[in-house]
């Protein structure tokens, strides 16, 4: 087998080893945490500059 | 309530509450707009010199500056005000509304999607090539190397967003200081020392082959200098400070790539034919090839190497926000929506978009339709300029809804209306360019989202969280 060949299936076991690694994690994840927490995420705007400069408040 | 009692209960709800991490400063931004848009620099651009000669190249090259420069001081005083994830989908969403909103979230992440598939394409082109260069009699297969460059560097924005944007500076700033090292390498200060004055001297068969009407036609390809730059403001939500880092780091990203798009253009004349520049898939490493010079021949190939992969990492990052701000917001089902525990970022949105691109990377390959990759960037590029259409209007009405004074703007955009109107003409013209080159494929690409949007209207609107969805801390608009 030449290396071009091997560095092919290289790129290939490479490639589906990390695609496995996060598709594992994302269930992980999913067994692991409820969903309301992990979609509980809004807009943080905490740092906007309108919390100071907001004439309303 | 004491002010110690609002304190602990606001620390209690944000523990219970995931979100972004806010980690970034302005040289990410830097690393990610000009990381998306450099490989434009490295090949595409020349496209517009076939189009209409060397100096309808150059014209195109500053004209389209003009637009996108317009374009990035417009992003850096709205998303200084409202600095979100999402970037224009969540300006559009506060100062038009939601059908507007869902369409332009669509047209970011179709953009993105569409230009990391072609990124990781020609990643796999160039590994291939190079494999060749060095000596390998045994042609490599392009495949695996598209795949592991779209999951690799998935894997890299799945992790956090802090090292992601990190790698994308670096390698962002060496390929920039590639382009300026063949500058320098060729003396370019001088013209007469190495370069051919017949290519910059612009004669009437190499500067305006095709007249005026070829400058026109060349300003789809003078895209390729910018197309992505509007991307830093998809980041807002992850910076430190987003009223400083934006502006700061999207004026340096634009400035930094009028800069190398003119370098780019000049060295280029000065070293080749403008009938082979027209058509050559890698213009600045054929001119680094040209020199003969083995040093400036490899820092190029990396160059290109590295801008290709800067371009496919930010793209990542910046189609997995839009589509996590659409889902959080459930113009998508909010499942996209979830934050990651650990990372803090937009995981399923980042997951999810893996297997869209793969598709569309190795389509090319595996039909053996080079025409099909081309197909790709039109959408991706078609898709952006969808989204400057929009612009220019939403910032008259964001100036109309928030006059001066009545919230706090970290950049004020200078000569309003000036820039706003320039933008909405130069998108007209590149509109005009672009039917006539590409004219199936634009009116294609508007059928495709006349149906999503007529999808959205009957069957997701019901879903969406309307209250919600305004989370901003702006004053009541004028007028409501």
């Amino acid at each position: 087998m030449s290396v071009a060949r091997l560095v092919e299936i290289a790129a290939w076991v490479l490639a589906a080893a990390i695609a496995l690694w996060m598709v594992v994690d994302v269930i992980r994840v999913d067994h692991k945490y409820d969903e309301e927490y992990l979609s509980s995420a809004v807009e943080d705007l905490s740092d906007a500059p309108n919390l100071e400069g907001d004439p309303t408040r | 309530m004491s002010t110690r009692e609002t304190v602990s209960v606001t620390v209690d709800v944000r523990e219970k509450q995931l979100a972004l991490r806010k980690v970034l400063s302005p040289i990410h931004i830097w690393g990610l707009g000009v990381g998306i848009v450099l490989v434009g620099e490295f090949m595409g651009w020349n496209f517009s010199v076939q189009k209409g000669g060397m100096y309808g190249g150059l014209v195109a090259c500053w004209i389209v500056g003009l637009l996108y420069t317009s374009l990035v001081m417009i992003d850096a005083e709205v998303t200084s005000a409202v600095p979100a994830a999402g970037g224009q989908y969540t300006q559009a969403k506060h100062t038009i509304g939601p059908l507007m909103a869902f369409n332009v979230g669509l047209y970011l992440t179709m953009a993105y999607t569409m230009l990391e598939a072609a990124n990781a394409n020609v990643l796999g082109y160039l590994l291939t090539t190079m494999s060749s260069v060095l000596g390998s009699t045994t042609q490599i297969s392009a495949y695996p190397f598209a795949v592991l460059a779209i999951v690799g560097l998935a894997w890299l924005n799945y992790r956090g967003v802090f090292v992601t944007l990190s790698v994308n500076y670096l390698i962002t700033g060496f390929a920039v200081l590639t382009i300026l090292a063949l500058f320098l390498g060729i003396a370019g200060w001088d013209p007469s020392a190495v370069m051919s004055l017949k290519g910059l001297t612009g004669q009437l068969g190499n500067g305006l082959p095709y007249g005026w009407i070829g400058v026109v036609a060349a300003l789809q390809f003078g895209m390729w200098y910018y197309l992505g730059i509007e991307g830093t403001a998809q980041a807002a939500e992850e910076c430190r400070s987003p009223s400083r880092a934006i502006p700061l780091g999207s004026m340096a990203g634009i400035t930094t790539l009028v800069i190398a798009a003119t370098v780019t253009w000049y060295v280029c004349a000065g070293l080749l034919p403008w009938q082979y520049l027209g058509t050559a898939i890698t213009p600045l490493f054929d001119a680094a090839r040209v020199t003969g010079n083995t040093a400036l021949m490899l820092l190029l190939m990396f160059g290109t190497l590295f801008a290709t992969l800067a371009s496919a990492n930010g793209c990542i990052n910046d189609a997995s926000r839009a589509w996590f701000s659409m889902a959080r917001d459930r113009y998508l089902p909010e499942w996209f929506g979830a934050v990651h525990p650990r990372y803090r970022t937009p995981f399923r949105s980042i997951v999810f978009l893996v297997p869209i691109a793969i598709a569309f990377a190795i389509l090319p390959i595996l039909l053996h339709q080079d025409t099909l990759l081309s197909t790709i960037i039109t959408f991706s590029i078609l898709s952006g300029l969808l989204t400057y259409t929009f612009m220019g209007p939403n910032f008259l009405r964001f100036r109309r809804l928030w006059p001066m004074g009545s919230i706090h703007r970290a950049y004020i955009l200078p000569l309003h209306p000036m820039p706003a109107i320039m933008l909405m003409i130069l998108v007209l013209a590149v509109f005009f360019a672009t039917f006539l080159g590409y004219g199936v494929a634009l009116l294609s690409i508007l059928a495709f989202y006349l149906l999503a949007s007529i999808w959205f209207v009957l069957r997701r609107y019901k879903y969406v969280d309307k209250g919600a969805q305004f989370t901003a801390p702006l004053p009541r608009p004028r007028g409501y």
